[in-house]
């Protein structure tokens, strides 16, 4: 008994401090692999945005996403790439996640690695046109500023504004910047037509989701993603778009 | 009597049935080992374009790091001999190498701008330098993609009975990989 205890702390001993080394790892280590499916325009891997900036980043994408100008942006933050390279962590992402709808491959990837002080901003073949190399490099440029202020909301919330001007200029689509409110696309409609819209909307929302979540994602998530939705509609997953590794970045 | 003529008649219809077998495997190798052909060849036509454009971009670079050195320097004209190779290398294996000499030129031409951080905090260097930045990234996109094609064609050709059908039908293993180049993957160092 005494012996098999023995072994047994032993065994104990060996294994916590592979476990702490696993778990610091996933912590620190970010590796592309690793992290998660996107459920959200913005990932703040890195804890960095606060939840006002990410709801107004939210709103502004949505408006790109569920609009004319068909673009899917991406906004991620990790703390540290651990020597990696951040073009190869960005492009690797993107082959990931595929940013922008198949086809027109309009999607954008705003991507900080904080602790690394690396930004980037990438752009999908189909808005490499508008949006070239050395437009992406200003934008970034233009972020220096407030990351050297640690003002993250700040410095993601310009880019990605500038990056959806550039876009909605070029498609003709205005866009509304001012904090709206949940039913914005129903303004016409009276009081009480608005209260009823948003329970539907609610209802339909999380029924929908509901039904996607029990009966699997293979029969629904077509009609997810690819709106136009009842109000505009917010996050419905990437989309299938193609990059080519076009975009700027550097240190701050 | 009889019985003679049926294992004949067997003999000749299994003789049938594997030489049909082993026209369906040879007909259905060939058909991929054109489609994973094709891959490659696509594969490296995006290569290619991303080479040419940056090449593009070279006389821009050059006029502009000219433009506030003032000063002549070997490093110009090695870079146009290796701009003018890159353009008239034919074929992958050719324009990787000759990319290799445009890669260390560059590099050496980007070393000179060291000496002058009026021309490195221009905006219209601070530009080029992202177009010529983000056409190195798209280059290494497109290697990857072509290194991939290549692997996997590669792969098909070298196995059995692939092996065999692609001889005959003139598939041969093709190791025209582009490795980044020494020159791309080591920043060159600045000395004071």
């Amino acid at each position: 008994m005494k012996g098999s205890r023995r072994v047994h702390s032993t065994v104990l001993r060996l294994l916590l401090p592979a476990f702490v080394c696993i778990f610091s790892m996933a912590a620190w280590a970010e590796r592309v692999e690793d992290l998660p499916k996107p459920t959200d325009y913005v990932s703040d891997f890195a804890h960095v945005l606060s939840p006002e900036a990410v709801a107004r980043l939210d709103r502004l994408c949505a408006q790109l996403d569920h609009s004319q100008a068909n673009a899917q942006v991406a906004v991620v933050t990790i703390r540290t790439l651990d020597g990696a390279d951040p073009a190869d962590f960005a492009n690797a992402l993107e082959d990931k996640w595929k940013m922008g709808r198949k086809g027109s491959d309009r999607g954008v990837l705003v991507f900080l690695a904080v602790d690394d002080h690396k930004r980037r901003i990438e752009v999908g073949y189909g808005l490499e046109g508008i949006l070239p190399d050395g437009k992406l490099g200003d934008i970034g440029r233009e972020m220096v500023p407030a990351l050297r202020a640690n003002d993250f909301d700040g410095a993601v919330t310009l880019a990605v504004g500038q990056v959806a001007q550039v876009i909605a200029a070029d498609a003709k689509v205005s866009l509304d910047e001012e904090p709206a409110p949940v039913a914005a696309p129903v303004r016409h409609a009276s009081v009480p037509g608005k209260l009823i819209l948003l329970i539907i909307l609610l209802v339909f929302f999380g029924g929908f989701h509901l039904l996607r979540f029990l009966l699997g994602f293979g029969l629904f998530s077509s009609w997810f993603g690819r709106g136009p939705w009842i109000g505009g509609g917010g996050f419905g997953g990437f989309g299938g778009g193609g990059f080519g590794g076009g975009g700027a970045g550097d240190d701050w | 009597m009889g019985r003679g003529l049926w294992i004949a008649l067997g003999v000749v219809g299994i003789l049938i049935l594997a030489a049909l077998m082993v026209f369906g495997s040879y007909v259905s190798a060939k058909n991929q080992m054109v489609a994973k052909d094709e891959v490659v060849k696509t594969a490296w036509s995006d290569v290619d374009v991303q080479l040419e454009r940056r090449a593009d971009l070279i006389p821009n670079l050059v006029e502009t790091v000219k433009g506030f050195t003032k000063e002549e320097s070997t490093v110009f004209g090695d870079i146009a001999n290796a701009r003018a190779g890159m353009l008239n290398a034919q074929g992958p294996q050719a324009k990787i190498e000759a990319n290799g000499h445009l890669d260390s030129a560059l590099g050496r031409l980007l070393l000179l701008t060291e000496n002058y951080p009026q021309l490195r905090s221009s905006d219209q260097f601070m530009r080029l330098q992202d177009e010529l930045a983000g056409t190195e990234n798209r280059i290494s996109v497109a290697r990857k993609r072509y290194n991939d094609a290549l692997r996997d064609y590669n792969t098909f050709v070298r196995q059995f009975p692939n092996s065999i059908w692609a001889g005959i039908a003139g598939f041969h293993e093709n190791n025209a990989f582009f490795e980044a180049s020494a020159a791309a993957r080591t920043a060159p160092s600045v000395k004071f």
